[in-house]
């Protein structure tokens, strides 16, 4: 079984959903407009460091853009281990919410 | 777009530490998000925030990979401890070995700390000098008040001075006292002494006065408090006690056991009128003005020189107080050559030390090559091995260092009487404890450094294929670092023999007089007006081979030097300085000199005598006459007639040549009378009668006596000191050194054990594999010698320049030394040598 954190699981999820303009910036976008909350630049790169050393996710330099300024810029994509990662993470899901009683109902 | 450029710092700091910044460009991401806040919020917030998230990224960067790196310390603790236990011999060959390097480091240091601290605790050491004659460290009383008086750069000035062998008594207690010093108060001003109660209200307010230590005061009244109490001094004076001082520190030059004011100098020295500038007997310290010239200073007391001694190279020079240990009057290093040459010595040991570490980890190393493969194939990188072979080597100079504090704590005691100073070892002193963080720091990077390079850069698929021989790899460095510590040792042997030769030399040459069984001592308590009948009282025991009295201890005494003297009424041409001796009429036959030409005082009728003067051979060339005996010859201002010639003697230690010196008969004013014992046997009835004679003359004043042969010998005490410590030193590097070839023979033995059986097999005697595997280092030891030679030969050509008499220095002494060091390196060859020849070819054969 492969373990993720809720952190880890969101931004793998984030690179996932932004395909080929998976980078620093638009991943804290994502996770904002996911969760509502501010993801620090800090401990985004340190979870970012450790899937990258599990070999979740792969970084490579993309090609100097306009809009940037000719800066650097690092994609980031998933590997097959990363995408496998993320389908237990939500099969694991599934399976804990299924045969739940209605929260709504125990909240009123 | 324009002018919202993002803060330049924290970009620099993150590109600089490369946070990330190579796997995920940190900072382009930054500025992206940056410059459209920039928009929203404004300059001021955005920044804020710029900085802010720099900041988390820093923090949580550093927690997480100091995490990791304690995951691979632990790591790297638990093989460095398996390692030292699995080659226990070996690790414990290197521990010693740099224990000894570093204790030997750490004494030092504490000895040169005491050393350079001299007299540095005064407030104001740094303004405080000594002014002195350029010929010697005395001065004239005058000096101190003009000084202070006229000369604005000078703030402060005293007079002082050490007069010895003053008796003082309270109610029954009675002791000789060396070291009692009279001063000006002012020396209390400009010297740091501190009193244990109040300081009295003025220093010397009365001429009788009295300032004491601490001991001094336990000493007298015990422990009754002794202000307002009398002391008598030489059962003539009373002085009052009106103050008493801690003890002084070891490292102070100027110090004394009791202080009284200098205008009783009066009363000592009455001849001396205080303003004559032509006495020097006294000292002056002075006080310069802050951040003063000194060199401008020194001008105006060159000045002031010429102005009294117009005709004369008389000069006055300043010496700062910190200086007085080390340095002699002229600036000349003294102390300080020893503390150069003993530091540097104390490095060579432990640099032996880590060399034996550096080739017995290289040579050890096939046995950790696959360790390091593994490693580089998993992953580590380069600097991360040099980082655990570093670590490695600290924490063996951890322990060598905490093992060598039990040696220091425990050898202290016997370095503090060789050293002649108390040493203590706590550790309060934030230079000591810095010094010695450093002595440890430099010895693992020192010593582990090589071995990490070397180590690191192992290939791991050679090694692992088995293909490389690591062992005979970066054989040369390994020769190179064993050449070093032969030719080392070898030259400390030479220079040692050589020492010792001269220090031979010195004590057998024949010195112009005979000094055994001659017994000498000052007459005090007004003996030497009784001097006359003291001597025929003697003289009826026949024990007593001869009694006589000279001015001085062994025939000339610098204070009595002068330029004035004349012969045949012609002034001389050249000003040269002739030395005065006052003698009772027995003095040459006592001392056993010679007189070569005309007569000897006793010779002379007493009326003829005290006219006369003898010449020593030397003074005979300076006076530049051919037949001097008979001629005229004023000195002090009186006339003389040349009544004979004495051969030349060794007054003073065979450092100095010898000097002209001029012969008295002035019987009445001689100071010290000089005894020659008829034989060996009879010193000790001698002695017995001598003292019952004293006891008789003058009771109450203690009888001090030297013998004359010992107190020759006093006077290479440097030497001797020099020659104990140099041999400590060389013991200890030629036992590391072999230690480290004990070690690496094994190795080298432990490498070839195949080769050796198969010899065996094929015929070859103990004899001649044993020689197979000590040629190396024979060959060696031979190279080592064209190092060592010459660098010896030139090291000791320097030293013996001390010496006006040198011993001859033979190639015999060079070879001598150099076989002792070969033997002495091949018995430490030989233990696994011969064990290995010895070995039965079966065993090293049988497994494959």
């Amino acid at each position: 079984m492969i373990e993720l954190t809720k952190n880890e699981e969101l931004i793998l999820l984030s690179i996932w959903k932004l395909k080929d303009n998976a980078y620093g910036v638009t991943v804290r976008q994502n996770y904002k407009s996911i969760t509502g909350k501010e993801l620090n630049y800090g401990s985004m790169y340190n979870t970012l460091y450790l899937l990258v050393r599990r070999g979740f996710v792969v970084n490579n330099e993309s090609d100097p853009e306009a809009k940037k300024g000719g800066r650097r810029k690092i994609l980031y994509t998933l590997t097959p281990e990363g995408i496998r990662a993320l389908k237990e993470a939500q099969k694991i899901q599934k399976l804990a919410w299924d045969n739940i009683p209605d929260l709504s109902i125990e909240e009123s | 777009m324009k002018g919202r450029i993002p803060p330049k710092l924290p970009g620099w700091i993150i590109r600089r530490l490369s946070v990330y910044e190579d796997m995920f460009a940190v900072t382009s991401d930054l500025e992206e998000e940056y410059i459209y806040l920039y928009g929203e919020k404004g300059k001021f917030r955005s920044g804020m925030w710029y900085w802010k998230q720099t900041f988390r990224i820093l923090s949580s960067y550093f927690f997480n990979s100091i995490t990791w790196k304690i995951f691979m310390l632990n790591n790297y603790l638990k093989i460095a401890l398996r390692n030292i236990k699995n080659n226990k011999s070996y690790s414990f060959l290197n521990i010693f070995c740099l224990t000894l390097g570093i204790a030997c480091c750490t004494i030092i240091m504490i000895w040169m700390e005491n050393e350079l601290s001299f007299d540095s605790y005064h407030k104001n050491s740094d303004q405080l000098y000594r002014v002195t004659n350029n010929w010697g460290w005395v001065t004239p009383q005058p000096l101190a008040s003009e000084l202070k008086n006229n000369y604005p750069e000078i703030v402060n000035s005293s007079r002082f001075i050490t007069r010895g062998g003053r008796l003082i008594k309270y109610e029954d207690k009675k002791f000789y006292e060396d070291n009692f010093v009279l001063s000006d108060p002012e020396l209390f001003q400009m010297l740091d002494f501190y009193f244990t109660k109040d300081k009295p209200d003025e220093i010397f307010r009365n001429i009788n006065d009295i300032i004491l230590t601490e001991s001094m005061s336990k000493k007298y009244f015990g422990n009754a408090d002794p202000v307002g109490k009398v002391l008598n001094i030489d059962n003539k004076y009373d002085f009052i006690v009106t103050g008493v001082l801690k003890d002084f520190s070891q490292n102070t030059m100027i110090k004394g056991d009791f202080f009284i004011s200098f205008e009783f100098i009066k009363y000592y020295d009455a001849h001396v009128k205080p303003d004559d500038w032509g006495y020097n007997s006294y000292n002056t310290l002075i006080q310069v003005q802050k951040n003063a010239l000194v060199t401008e200073i020194g001008k105006k007391l060159s000045a002031l020189s010429k102005l009294h001694f117009p005709d004369s190279n008389n000069d006055y020079i300043m010496q700062n107080i910190r200086d007085l240990r080390l340095y002699d009057i002229k600036g000349k290093r003294t102390g300080m050559n020893n503390i150069y040459i003993f530091s540097a010595l104390a490095f060579l040991v432990l640099l032996m030390a880590c060399i034996n570490f550096m080739y017995l980890s290289t040579a050890g190393s096939f046995k950790r090559a696959k360790e390091i493969c593994m490693r580089k194939t998993v992953g580590a990188k380069k600097t991360e091995l040099l980082v655990q072979f570093l670590g490695e080597s600290f924490l063996l100079s951890l322990f060598a260092f905490v093992s060598a504090l039990f040696i220091v704590k425990l050898s202290l005691p016997l370095f503090s009487e060789l050293a002649g100073i108390n040493m203590t070892f706590d550790l309060v002193n934030i230079r000591l404890i810095s010094g010695l963080f450093g002595i440890i720091l430099f010895t693992a990077l020192l010593s582990g450094s090589y071995p990490a390079l070397y180590l690191s850069s192992f290939q791991p698929v050679s090694i692992l294929k088995g293909t490389a021989n690591i062992f005979s790899k970066h054989k040369l460095s390994r020769r190179l670092l064993v050449l070093s510590q032969f030719s080392l040792s070898t030259l400390l042997v030479i220079c040692l023999a050589v020492i010792y030769l001269q220090l031979d030399f010195m004590k057998n040459r024949d010195l112009g007089y005979n000094s055994r069984n001659v017994i000498f001592f000052r007459m005090k308590g007004g003996l030497n007006k009784r001097y006359k009948s003291f001597k025929n009282e003697l003289k009826q025991n026949p024990v007593f081979f001869s009694i006589t009295a000279a001015s001085s201890r062994t025939g000339a005494d610098t204070h009595f030097g002068t330029r004035g003297w004349s012969i045949n009424g012609k002034e001389p041409e050249k000003d040269n300085v002739i030395t005065g001796l006052k003698v009772d009429s027995d003095y040459f036959n006592t001392m056993g000199m010679k007189i070569v030409l005309g007569n000897d005082f006793k010779n002379l009728p007493q009326n003829t005598a005290v006219n006369s003067v003898v010449l020593n051979e030397t003074a005979v060339k300076t006076v530049g006459i051919n037949s001097p005996v008979g001629k005229r010859f004023t000195f002090w201002n009186r006339d003389y007639t040349i009544a004979g010639i004495v051969k030349d003697y060794n007054y003073d230690s065979l450092h100095e040549s010898i000097i002209p010196v001029v012969i008295v008969f002035a019987p009445e004013e001689c100071r010290s009378v000089v005894v020659r014992i008829t034989g060996e046997k009879d010193i000790s009835e001698a002695l017995a009668f001598l003292k019952s004679k004293w006891e008789e003359y003058v009771p109450g004043f203690p009888f001090e006596y030297y013998f004359l042969d010992e107190s020759v010998e006093n006077m290479y005490g440097t030497e001797k000191k020099t020659i104990t410590l140099l041999s400590y030193f060389t013991f200890l590097i030629i036992s590391i050194s072999s230690l480290g070839l004990f070690g690496l023979s094994l190795f080298t033995v432990s490498q070839r054990t195949k080769e050796i059986g198969i010899r065996k097999v094929l015929g070859a005697t103990v004899f001649k594999i044993s020689g197979l595997l000590t040629t190396e280092f024979v060959m060696l030891m031979l190279m080592s010698y064209f190092i060592a030679w010459p660098s010896a030969y030139f090291i000791m050509n320097r030293w013996l320049l001390n010496f006006a008499y040198k011993t001859d220095i033979g190639t015999t002494i060079y070879v001598l030394s150099s076989c002792a060091t070969l033997f002495i390196a091949l018995a430490a060859v030989s233990y696994h040598t011969v064990k290995a020849a010895r070995a039965n070819p079966v065993n090293s054969l049988k497994y494959e």
